[in-house]
């Protein structure tokens, strides 16, 4: 395989921009740190399961009270759904801690699965948009999606969750400044853009 | 017409285009609504509640219905060319403005049927990255002001001689939609090309499939009659043939044959009528594809507006000596039928001219070439969870249920032997090849489809491990592409990650647009 050759040329850096603005050494992008969801997601995995489930763990328990409807014999219906919620909810903790995101200088990487492992990458020179949302119990945890569109696609090619709200908002203003930088520099040299 | 004069003011659609909305109003009604027809048995059913002459209401209603819609929708709509930009006003009841710059435009595509010819009007698309509410299409407009309005997306100097030079007669059947100056030619199929093509193309298959369930019921009582009826006049012996089941079997082969080669025949036909004439050429960074003997089409789109090729070559394709092309421009959703005319498709290319073709249509030189396969254990992995787990549980079940058929474990045994070919063979197929600027992922089963994209197109890479993956040092490697994703599996994981790091590499120096 040709290796990346910058000798002559000047050296390309994609360096991981922290928090706290400190920046680390490396084009690779296993070299980050990521950095982990916002510390009440994992509270927010479970209630949101609990809720989204509680509708299903009542009608299990009600079937019982039908006459004539008996899925399992006496509690054993809503006990199993319940056995079900909790792990569902466990998967989902699990889940949230092995989330994580980085940004670099040239793009964001989002990590996240527990046994199937997926890391993702996207570069600033594809994002179109940018879009923060939240729910109503994402809104009562502080917390916030960030959606990344990128050209010809109407869904979001890159969904971070479990974002704290202030840290939402900051990435997408940062991704909204690196569309209008790259879109400037497009707009000054069309020719270049155009002999693709 | 020059480009000049077609812009400044508001223009309508000519009077003669209301028969052209309306015409292809009903065709892409009946086109859309086919598959629900048959495909909910709704046909069926209304086939048997509905006589004659209450079809013939409806349809008449509908039709009705169809030309007063082509009267408003011709009524409301507008079209404003600008020095960069084309205005549109469209709809029916709620009005729609749209405006698209002609930097965002990819492709134009000239379509012009049959029943268009004589009034002299052409279907002007123009096609842009995206979704298909930022498409503009006019539907009626006379040749001379398409082909201005093509001058003017193009910026090229407008004069007298190359308009003249550019303009055609409805007389001029034969030719294209309009002459242009010599430009170079990269390839035509011509007939045998094509019909070869057609052969190898699945798109009939595809739709007998869809319509064969809710046919086959009304099919087999068809052939139930006519078989009663051949037996009345003696043509053939029911019970003899009972008695003799090898007899029937092979005139049940023998039917299955005649109706494949049928519908190969038909493929062919109809590929010789949709791509009658195909020509590809290119000029100055353009590449221009004409076909089309019922509806003519021609289709005008740069070069760098294709940012990769699929380069295909079926199983039947393969016995036939012919390869396909398709130049994917960003789309929506490649994957949607709806979307295929966006394709740049190259039909029946022959072996020896598929290099220059690609090399054409890249604007690189381009061979067939060395790729590197994927890990063996992708077979592994899948001959056991596919065959060898499946035909275990199988056999043991066998083993517990002694009265199941004898054949039944030969039988076993013969189809993991059939699925463990067909993995090997997918195995072999995988694999990927790059180099300075380019990457080519091939995959494919008795066929082979090879991706060809620049490596700064990418949009977006994904690293994906599973725990059998972490434990061999492997990884799947998955590029988003403008139209859609294209997966390596089973990579060495250091390999894997250098890719990815070379293509963002690639991807953030770059300074072309994925688009």
């Amino acid at each position: 395989m040709t290796r990346m050759e910058n000798s002559t040329a000047p050296m390309f850096s994609n360096v991981q921009v922290g928090r706290e603005g400190f920046a680390e050494s490396g084009a690779d992008y296993r070299q980050v740190d990521f950095e982990p969801v916002a510390a009440t997601f994992r509270r927010y995995a479970w209630l949101s399961t609990l809720l989204y489930w509680l509708p299903v763990l009542c009608t299990a328990s009600a079937i019982n009270l039908l006459p004539k409807v008996t899925l399992l014999p006496g509690m054993l219906t809503p006990i199993a759904v319940a056995v079900l919620v909790l792990l569902i909810g466990a998967f989902r903790w699990i889940d949230a801690g092995k989330r994580g995101w980085a940004l670099r200088e040239h793009d964001l990487i989002a990590r996240h699965g527990i046994l199937w492992q997926s890391t993702t990458t996207l570069p600033f020179a594809r994002i179109q948009h940018v879009e923060t949302t939240s729910g109503p119990l994402e809104r009562a945890f502080k917390l916030a999606r960030l959606k990344l569109f990128t050209a010809g696609g109407m869904t979001a090619d890159l969904v971070l969750i479990g974002l704290d709200g202030g840290t939402a908002d900051s990435l997408r203003e940062h991704l909204a400044e690196q569309i209008r930088r790259r879109d400037a520099v497009d707009e000054a040299e069309p020719a270049a853009v155009d002999d693709a | 017409m020059t480009p000049e004069q077609l812009s400044g003011e508001w223009r309508r659609l000519p009077v003669s285009a209301v028969a052209a909305l309306y015409i292809s109003g009903v065709q892409k009604a009946v086109r859309e609504n086919l598959f629900l027809f048959f495909g909910a048995g709704t046909g069926a059913i209304l086939t048997d509640s509905f006589g004659l002459r209450e079809a013939g209401l409806v349809a008449a209603t509908l039709l009705l219905i169809g030309l007063l819609v082509a009267l408003v929708y011709h009524r409301k709509f507008r079209f404003l060319v600008h020095h960069d930009s084309v205005r549109v006003r469209r709809g029916l009841f709620e009005q729609k403005e749209l405006k698209v710059r002609f930097e965002r435009i990819q492709n134009v595509a000239f379509s012009q049927p049959l029943y268009l010819k004589p009034l002299d009007l052409v279907r002007v698309r123009l096609e842009t990255p995206g979704a298909a509410q930022t498409e503009v299409e006019l539907p009626g407009i006379p040749v001379r002001d398409a082909v201005a309005l093509r001058q003017r997306i193009a910026g090229l100097r407008s004069s007298a001689e190359s308009v003249q030079a550019a303009d055609v007669t409805a007389a001029d059947s034969a030719g294209s939609i309009s002459k242009k100056a010599d430009v170079a030619a990269l390839f035509a199929p011509g007939f045998g090309g094509l019909f070869r093509y057609g052969m190898t193309s699945n798109q009939l298959w595809i739709v007998l499939a869809v319509i064969a369930g809710p046919l086959a019921e009304r099919t087999a009582d068809r052939v139930g009659d006519v078989v009663d009826r051949l037996e009345a006049v003696e043509l053939i012996d029911v019970g003899a043939l009972a008695a003799a089941p090898m007899l029937a079997a092979a005139l049940l082969i023998g039917a299955i044959a005649v109706l494949i080669a049928l519908g190969l025949l038909l493929s062919g036909v109809i590929a010789v009528l949709r791509f009658h004439g195909y020509r590809l050429s290119s000029d100055d960074g353009r590449l221009r594809a004409e076909y089309g003997l019922l509806e003519r089409h021609e289709k005008t789109l740069k070069r760098s507006k294709l940012h990769s090729l699929e380069i295909v070559q079926t199983a039947l394709g393969r016995l036939l000596g012919r390869w396909h092309v398709v130049g994917h421009q960003a789309a929506l959703d490649a994957m949607n039928p709806l979307n295929k005319d966006k394709r740049f498709l190259v039909p029946g290319i022959p072996a020896a001219e598929l290099s220059p073709v690609v090399a054409g249509l890249s604007g690189r030189s381009w061979l067939v070439t060395e790729f590197r396969a994927i890990d063996r254990r992708f077979r592994r992995v899948l001959w056991q969870r596919m065959v060898a787990i499946p035909l275990a549980l199988l056999m043991a079940g066998q083993l517990l249920a002694p009265q199941v058929s004898v054949w039944l474990p030969p039988g076993l045994i013969g189809l993991a032997l059939l699925v463990a070919s067909l993995i090997h063979l997918r195995w072999k197929r995988w694999g990927i090849a790059f180099g300075a600027e380019f990457v080519q992922v091939r995959n494919g089963l008795f066929g082979s489809r090879i991706v060809l994209f620049e490596d700064a197109r990418c949009q977006q890479l994904t690293v994906k491990q599973s725990p059998y993956q972490r434990r061999h040092g492997l990884a799947t490697l998955v590029i988003r592409l403008p139209h859609g994703e294209t997966t390596v599996p089973y990579l060495p994981e250091p390999l894997a990650a250098e890719l990815a790091n070379r293509l963002l590499y690639r991807v953030e120096t770059s300074h072309s647009h994925a688009l």
